[in-house]
């Protein structure tokens, strides 16, 4: 046997922890602003910049959190274990700076596109179609790198954090491509090819399992590597690893109904959810079992050493929010959370304890190895480490205590039967917990900002390797296996195969939950009365995706007495089908608007409100949007969108195209008198808050007209 | 200094924790109804039956505390950690007496029968379970640290050599319960993985894992067949037909104790104490937005001034009673029905014939027709929807 040499590469793991750390920053920095929005809502600057308003910049704070910090994070760690658990050089260079330029350049995009209004509505994934190709092709580049690196590879099984980066990555390739179908109406600008309740369950089976397979596998992976690394210990149970892999990775697919239960949503698909969130509880917990016991023997050491006490602490908040979740799933407890603060909570629990702190450590662990140096300061990243903590309690202990507090406001009646609350009381009492939350959020930043000025000074006084050597010899063709292995260490030894049963066991959830709510009739009921929206209405409903009034306000009225009461008759299936995107939402910072057309049929209201909110509801923390009244609607775009709409089988009549704008006029015409009646308003009907009533005033209004005849 | 710093955390979570769940107990008391009577009594039994062992957990505490406290008396070291829990302790105390307050305080029977009770009551017993493990952890703490006090400085060395055999019960059921074996053991159970040096162990999962996972197996199929198959919990739409039925029992009963409800026909004009909580009313609930702190309504106001003698949908207690009833709502006016009480509604409507006649200041100009008794104002009720929907 003879050892042959190669060099492992330093540079893209540098440049992508680099980016990571930055882009970290940067989105945290977004989320404290809009978490000071939501209680200061001067902030949102309406007059000066409409493209900062809470609306916008949520969706880029999420999508910078998860692709941008999380994805740099988990690429940084990929280029570094990779090589060096297959003893191998990742195989194209070439390739992997095009993957580092690539994912940077879709995030610069992301950022300006979400900024500028370019939205498809579709939480996680509200990146145009373009970004969405472009995506796509990225990660078809990393995967062939990743691929190519795994079929040259001179060790012959795979470790188990590498079975974690394969299924993460052919299941996040098929989240989204299935989840990004859609029909391009112009250059940045689609409508998803799903509709209403069947784009719900497509959402949120992307939206719950990019938080599985984006949020969690990878980082998984990435624990089994640096976690007994830094501590120098043996993993725990290789058999525990086998067996809450498989469960977790084909269980997990199954529970995305979860976010809709008490939806229109079929129950037995809700009821699905549920089950495999139940389920789904031990194998999660497996992960953090085998990270916490690998520090048996090792704990006198994270009493000193930061980097375990960041990865303690990581583990420990992923099993806390794996917990807390199937416990959400439960059809009770969702009622309290579901649209509430809490689950705010339970993300940033993730978020910033599960892959924040599994980052910092990282990082703490990695500079300094790629620097060849010590850390510059213990001392400073313990502080680093209390702040965190700190930041993180003082984030979600508010939240939880403001989910609470507002669904027993929300669901209070008196003794006389009315709601004893309005949706504005319940607003005015959750300020103060919004804004001790930007300060938890703001601490928690601080700590980053510590981070970054320790790891600067530790790569200044180290010197950068550019390129480690190392010596292995090449796998022989024959193999004979010991005779204490077992089964699973065949699938080990062949990629291809762990590949394609990955993805076997990951679609088969999707597909049995998907194909009977797409070709079974009795699922969503047909209702008569509900008819596509009008041209102009359309277009408002494109000025409400643009100004992502999703992010606050939900269109889907549950089940219950309470909500009845307050918004109206509760949302039917059938209600939704010529929603594409649906607009569900799932977080009511405001009040739900299914029914707005009738409760609120006034244009003046809502020609007052949308000017400036705190005139018709004192105490209001909306945003105003002076620059609807400027801007002049879009007719250029009606033809091509009433044509793509037609395409996905909105009934427009054949040549209505051409029909269309004349109707807008028309309709727009109307609206517009209704408005200059009271002799105090004046407008011109182009202008795009005419567009925005008529999509208001028509929200909930079909089932009315049935009951009506 | 860490673990100190772990158990102020701990005791300020909790100081934040209880209150918050105390408050969300006042909120509910004027929440609907739902029998689920025997689930509650047994909450409240073991809640009751909990508290002996909390008592007893807590009293053990409080005095290895206070005899830890004489003994480092001199040292004078740890007083603040004393502090902390000293004040942790009484935050606890009184709030969870407050707590069983909620949870046995029922005399009619009627707490015992919402469904919030029953959360309320899970809280609190999983709060009881959380502080008697607390105390134990505590209690065990300051004895250990004890033990190690008393023992010579020279014995210390030989510290590691005895370890096993002065493990606390509670870390030998932990052992026991994921059946760990001891670190010399490992060599035994390596698997010779080594991937970039890391090494694998091949432990067995944790039993209570492995049970754990078929147990929540068999809870999920339980729930799918329960909902689908035997159908025996009702479906989301059954459950909101229920919480209606039960909602319509309460307004029935309601309406037998108060007699008949006022409606628009039977409304007359309310005087003295009424009109002042007609004010409240109007103040609160939002009227002010849009008519005016006075009634007046703003120059630049949404709705028309309520003052003068000039009425849009007619000036009689009736009519008034009647617009707030069901509101305009192509013009603003919302309807007021699900949000106010048909005696509030009676209480504002009197309020605001009240301020008949009164000026003040900025008051807008009179919209509607001068209003005499017999007059009665027709609106036509345009449905625009049905004017712009699409043709196909």
């Amino acid at each position: 046997m003879s050892l042959e040499k190669f060099y492992y590469d330093n540079k893209l793991p540098k440049f992508f922890a680099i980016a990571c750390i930055f882009w970290g920053a940067v989105g945290m920095l977004l989320g404290v602003i809009a978490a000071f929005q939501l209680a200061f809502p001067v902030l949102n600057f309406s007059e000066y910049f409409p493209h900062l308003a809470f609306g916008r910049l949520r969706p880029v704070h999420t999508n910078a959190v998860i692709f941008a910090f999380v994805g740099n994070g988990i690429f940084t760690g990929i280029y570094y274990a990779i090589p060096r658990l297959l003893k191998t050089p990742m195989w194209s260079n070439k390739l992997g700076n095009i993957h580092f330029w690539g994912w940077q350049f879709i995030i610069v995009c992301a950022a300006v596109s979400l900024l500028m209004g370019f939205t498809t509505g579709k939480e996680y994934a509200e990146l145009e179609w373009p970004i969405d190709i472009l995506i796509t092709l990225i990660w078809v580049v990393f995967g062939i790198n990743m691929f190519a690196t795994i079929i040259t590879r001179r060790e012959r099984h795979l470790y188990v954090a590498i079975w974690f980066f394969i299924a993460s990555w052919v299941t996040v390739a098929m989240l989204h491509i299935v989840n990004s179908f859609e029909i391009p109406v112009s250059f940045m600008k689609s409508y998803s090819w799903y509709a209403g309740v069947q784009d719900a369950l497509v959402q949120w089976w992307y939206g719950h399992n990019a938080v599985a397979f984006f949020l969690t596998t990878p980082y998984l992976g990435l624990m089994y590597y640096f976690l007994p690394k830094a501590a120098n210990r043996p993993v725990y149970s290789y058999r525990l690893s086998i067996v809450h892999f498989w469960s977790l990775i084909f269980l997990y697919i199954w529970a995305g109904p979860h976010h809709l239960l008490y939806t229109a949503l079929p129950e037995w698909a809700q009821s699905l959810g549920t089950a495999f969130s139940i389920m789904l509880l031990l194998p999660s917990w497996g992960g953090m079992l085998n990270g916490l016991f690998t520090l048996r023997g090792a704990w006198d050491k994270v009493r000193e050493d930061p980097v375990l006490k960041f990865f303690v602490v990581a583990v420990t908040c992923y099993g806390m929010s794996t917990f807390e979740g199937p416990m959400m799933s439960l059809k009770n407890v969702n009622a309290i959370s579901h649209y509430s603060d809490w689950t705010v909570a339970h993300v940033h629990i993730g978020a910033l304890g599960w892959n924040g702190f599994l980052t910092f450590g990282m990082m703490y662990w990695l500079i300094p190895k790629l620097f060849n140096t010590k850390l510059y300061s213990t001392k400073l990243a313990a502080t680093h480490f209390w702040i965190g903590t700190l930041g993180i309690l003082l984030y979600a202990i508010p939240m939880y205590w403001s989910a609470f507090r507002s669904y027993f406001m929300m669901k209070a009646f008196t003794p006389e039967g009315q709601l004893q609350y309005q949706f504005i009381d319940i607003v005015q009492t959750v300020i103060p917990f919004y804004v001790m939350r930007a300060i938890g959020g703001t601490i928690f930043l601080t700590g980053v900002f510590i981070m970054i000025y320790n790891l600067i000074k530790t790569a200044k006084q180290g010197s950068f390797l550019a390129t480690e050597e190392a010596e292995a010899p090449a796998l022989e063709k024959e193999y004979k296996e010991p005779s204490n292995s077992i089964w699973h260490s065949f699938i080990e030894r062949k990629p291809i195969l762990l590949l394609v049963l990955s993805l076997v066991v990951v679609a088969i959830g999707g597909i049995i939950e998907m194909v009977p709510t797409f070709l079974v009739k009795e699922n969503i009921p047909t209702i008569a009365s509900v008819k596509p929206y009008t041209p102009l209405e359309l277009q408002g409903r494109d000025i409400y995706i643009r100004e992502g009034c999703y992010n606050c306000h939900s269109q889907m009225i549950r089940p219950f007495r309470y909500e009845v009461k307050r918004y109206g008759e509760y949302s039917k299936a059938g209600e939704f089908v010529y929603d594409h995107p649906f607009q569900w939402g799932s977080k009511r910072t405001g009040p739900d608007l299914a029914r707005e057309g009738v409760s609120q049929p006034s244009s003046v209201w809502h020609f007052n409100h949308m000017l400036e909110p705190t005139l018709t509801s004192p105490g209001s923390v909306m945003p105003s949007y002076p620059s609807l009244y400027e801007n002049d609607i879009d007719v250029g775009s009606t033809n091509s969108k009433i044509h793509a709409m037609r395409k996905m089988g909105v009934p427009y009549p054949e040549g209505y195209e051409a029909e269309a704008n004349n109707d807008l006029l028309k309709q727009a015409e109307v609206i517009a008198n209704e408005l200059r009646a009271g002799k105090r308003i004046k407008i011109v009907s182009n202008k795009e808050i005419i567009a925005m009533i008529a999509y208001l005033k028509r929200l909930g209004t079909d089932i009315n007209l049935e009951k009506k005849q | 200094m860490t673990k100190n710093n772990i158990k102020k955390i701990i005791s300020s979570l909790f100081a934040i924790v209880i209150p918050c769940i105390l408050f969300g107990a006042e909120n509910t008391a004027a929440t609907s109804a739902k029998s689920s009577l025997d689930i509650n009594a047994i909450l409240t039994i073991v809640a009751i039956i909990l508290l002996l062992p909390l008592y007893i957990s807590s009293k053990t505490f409080l005095l290895v505390a206070v005899d830890y406290a004489k003994k480092r008396k001199e040292r004078a070291t740890n007083i603040n950690k004393m502090a902390a829990l000293a004040l942790f302790l009484m935050i606890s105390q009184q709030a969870f007496s407050q707590a069983i307050e909620v949870a046995a305080g029922p005399k009619s029977g009627n707490l015992f029968s919402t469904s919030t009770t029953t959360w309320i009551l899970v809280i609190v017993i999983v709060l009881l379970s959380v502080l008697i493990i607390f105390f134990s952890f505590l209690t065990n703490s300051f004895i250990k640290n004890q033990v190690d006090e008393a023992k010579p400085a020279n014995a210390k060395s030989n510290n590691s050599a005895t370890e096993t055999s002065e493990e606390s019960w509670l870390k030998k059921i932990w052992f026991k319960m994921n059946k760990f074996k001891s670190l010399k053991e490992e060599v035994d159970i390596d698997t010779g993985h080594s991937y970039d040096g890391i090494r694998e162990l091949d432990n067995i999962a944790p039993p209570w894992f492995v049970f754990g996972f078929i147990g929540s197996i068999i809870i999920a199929a339980a729930y799918l067949i329960n909902y689908h198959v035997l159908k025996s919990s009702p479906l989301q739409i059954e459950e909101y037909n229920i919480e209606l039925a039960e909602a319509a029992k309460e307004d029935a009963a309601r309406l037998a104790i108060q007699g008949n409800k006022v409606d628009e026909n039977s409304v007359t004009f309310l005087s003295g104490n009424d009109i002042e909580i007609g004010k409240k009313v109007f103040a609160t609930k939002n009227c002010a937005s849009c008519h005016g702190a006075t009634g007046g309504s703003a120059p630049g106001g949404v709705g028309p001034n309520l003052v003068d003698a000039y009425w849009i949908h007619g000036g009689s207690i009736k009519d008034i009673f009647k617009s707030i009833k069901y509101g305009w709502p192509e013009k603003g006016m919302i309807s007021w029905k699900d949000q106010l009480s048909a005696k509030e509604m009676a209480q504002v409507s009197s309020y605001i014939l009240s301020l008949k006649g009164t000026t003040p200041a900025g008051a807008k100009e009179p919209q509607g027709d001068l209003y005499k008794d017999e007059s009665i104002s027709n609106n036509s009720d345009s449905t625009i929807n049905d004017s712009i929907a699409p043709k196909n």
